[in-house]
């Protein structure tokens, strides 16, 4: 899936961009001022490129698949330009050094298209696709990157980051472009033609349907499902019928968080409403990413209490995320959207995409952890003589309080488990290896981890005092309002809590001792 | 989910029994908040069911 992007290039020159070289000059000459390639070039210049390849490329793989459909819905469609750009950190003129630069001199890569269909009148650029490194700060955060190949000048370089696609208007939308930005970073094949989807459309819409005019909610859930990637959304113009305060009640940017946190990213449907917004139109932008700022003041705000209702809540770790990372199609890649710039009265339409073998959402998750964490308050006041942090949860945790902080990712056991052996508390203990190699043998290999932690730890250490462990496996079919077959363990500081029986009037709990009794580092994903 | 997957929490409650004895306790906890997680989780997996009725679609360029 990726021969596109590896084609050896019919001819290929290096340009230096040192002054009085004009980026603006060359998108607006040769690439019809496109402002998507302009953003290309911003990331470029802002990761301080010294040199440009510019690389005539055949028609091969999913573009020579894009082609053949554009042909059959358009038969005077020709495909006039087709053009990789390289964006280099090192300086050179000659593409004979291309063979000597290695991965870390790429920063990105654009491969840019102008297709002509004189019946429409049409004659345009626009980019096929462009993946470019993200900012280099650490609290730019993109949980698992994928890295994609790319062949420029005869060698093949590997580049992190996340896929950007622009639509054409004429095969793919907004919509079928987020969608294998997102797609692009799982498949086994690393990628999913617009052709696919679009016969996935027609196979619910009938022969009529034409790709120009979007995708819908129904082609959006085929498509992942039948690329088997689990997943959860609302329509809020649906559910607000039933609950006009869905909106608040179940915010979108939970969704988007969720998705994004466990590497799985999330998409946004949104009402547009700016200067030219034509009535009822919608766009559809992938998330992939978050911003941490550990200094924002919003969680000691009390808004930043999230009510799940009913007297029950916590403060969400998403308070610290002052921005989603994203692409929006018509603008260009890697952009920071401030997380609650979208008006929640705009934002329609919400998916989290879920890890393999997860059957149930993050918010979902965490809800299902909280009345285990309120419920072990007593055991941990009964504790309360070891002091420290265990008494610091307690005060925290206690069912009126209610200020834990919780961050909740699905991760591979084995991962898990990884963390587990290699944290150190802060006075340098280290947990029982007798104990990891148990969870080791009983674990299931996904699972949904609810990191607990505690106001000025969480944002200031980025360390946490426990966590609660779920099986992502298990349906969510609401039968029963706790689900003790999705619980696995929590730990607290210096105590595990297992499930021994639920038979009885009240479930019975065994308790057992942890090596770790203050706080660690959360988990890095 | 085949039964001959299923790890549950007391499979991992007995094999710590084995390794820390007396030192492993039985305690009683009773469950707070119940019905409420329950609540929210169900209106979450009853939002997703109704999506698949959605007639939104998105096109905007």
């Amino acid at each position: 899936m990726d021969s596109h992007r590896r084609a050896p290039a019919t001819s290929c020159r290096a340009e230096p961009t040192a002054p009085p070289s004009s980026c603006f000059d060359l998108v607006d000459t040769d690439f019809g001022g496109i402002t998507s390639l302009h953003r290309c070039f911003s990331l470029a210049r802002s990761a301080e490129f010294q040199t440009l390849t510019i690389e005539d490329i055949p028609s091969s793989g999913l573009i020579r698949a894009e082609d053949d459909e554009l042909q059959a819905l358009f038969p005077d469609h020709k495909t006039s330009g087709l053009q990789r750009l390289g964006f280099w950190s090192p300086a050179f003129s000659d593409e004979d050094e291309i063979p000597l630069l290695e991965d870390k001199h790429l920063i990105g890569y654009a491969i840019v298209k102008k297709d002509d269909v004189p019946s429409v009148s049409r004659s345009s650029w626009h980019v096929f696709e462009a993946v470019f490194r993200k900012y280099q700060h650490r609290h730019n955060c993109v949980p698992s990157p994928q890295r994609y190949a790319v062949s420029i000048g005869g060698k093949d370089f590997s580049l992190p980051g996340v896929l950007y696609c622009q639509q054409n208007g004429l095969n793919k939308s907004c919509a079928h472009v987020a969608v294998r930005s997102l797609l692009s970073r799982r498949l086994p094949e690393s990628d999913i033609s617009y052709g696919t989807m679009n016969d996935i459309a027609r196979g619910i819409s009938g022969p009529t349907y034409q790709p120009k005019a979007g995708l819908g909610v129904e082609h959006i859930r085929e498509i992942l499902s039948r690329n088997g990637i689990p997943f959860r959304d609302i329509d809020y113009l649906t559910e607000e019928e039933d609950d006009p305060d869905i909106r608040a009640r179940l915010p979108f940017h939970k969704y988007l968080y969720s998705g994004i946190e466990s590497g799985c990213g999330g998409l946004l449907g949104f009402r547009l409403s700016g200067l030219g917004a034509a009535g009822d139109e919608w766009h559809m932008i992938p998330f992939y990413g978050h911003t941490f700022n550990k200094d924002t003041w919003a969680p000691d705000a009390e808004r930043s209490y999230f009510n799940v209702g009913g007297g029950l809540g916590y403060i969400p770790s998403e308070s610290w995320t002052s921005s989603f990372l994203g692409h929006d199609d018509n603008f260009g890649p890697n952009f920071c959207v401030p997380r609650l710039y979208v008006k929640p009265e705009h934002a329609d339409y919400v998916v989290e995409l879920l890890a393999d073998g997860v059957s149930y959402s993050g918010v979902q998750a965490e809800t299902m952890a909280l009345p285990f964490l309120y419920s072990f308050y007593p055991r941990l006041i009964e504790h309360a003589e070891e002091g420290g942090w265990l008494l610091r949860l307690a005060q925290l945790a206690a069912p009126k309080v209610q200020k834990a902080i919780l961050r909740t990712v699905s991760i591979r056991a084995t991962d898990y488990l990884e963390h587990l052996a290699s944290v150190s508390d802060w006075e340098g203990r280290q947990e029982m290896a007798e104990v990891i190699e148990i969870l080791r043998r009983l674990l299931p290999p996904m699972v949904w981890v609810a990191e607990v932690s505690v106001p000025q730890l969480f944002p200031a250490n980025e360390r946490k005092v426990g966590e609660i462990l779920l099986d992502p496996r298990v349906p969510c079919d609401g039968g029963h309002d706790v689900n003790y077959d999705a619980f696995l363990l929590a730990r607290v500081p210096g105590h595990y809590f297992l499930v021994e029986s639920v038979s009885g009037k009240t479930p019975l709990f065994m308790e057992i001792p942890s090596l770790l009794n203050s706080h660690v580092p959360l988990l890095g994903i | 989910m085949s039964p001959a997957q299923r790890f549950t929490s007391p499979d991992i409650a007995k094999e710590m029994a084995k390794l820390f004895g007396d030192r492993a306790k039985t305690v009683p906890v009773e469950i707070k908040f119940a019905e409420q997680a329950g609540a929210f989780v169900r209106k979450i997996e009853n939002a997703h069911r109704k999506a698949a009725k959605s007639k939104l679609v998105f096109k905007a360029s």
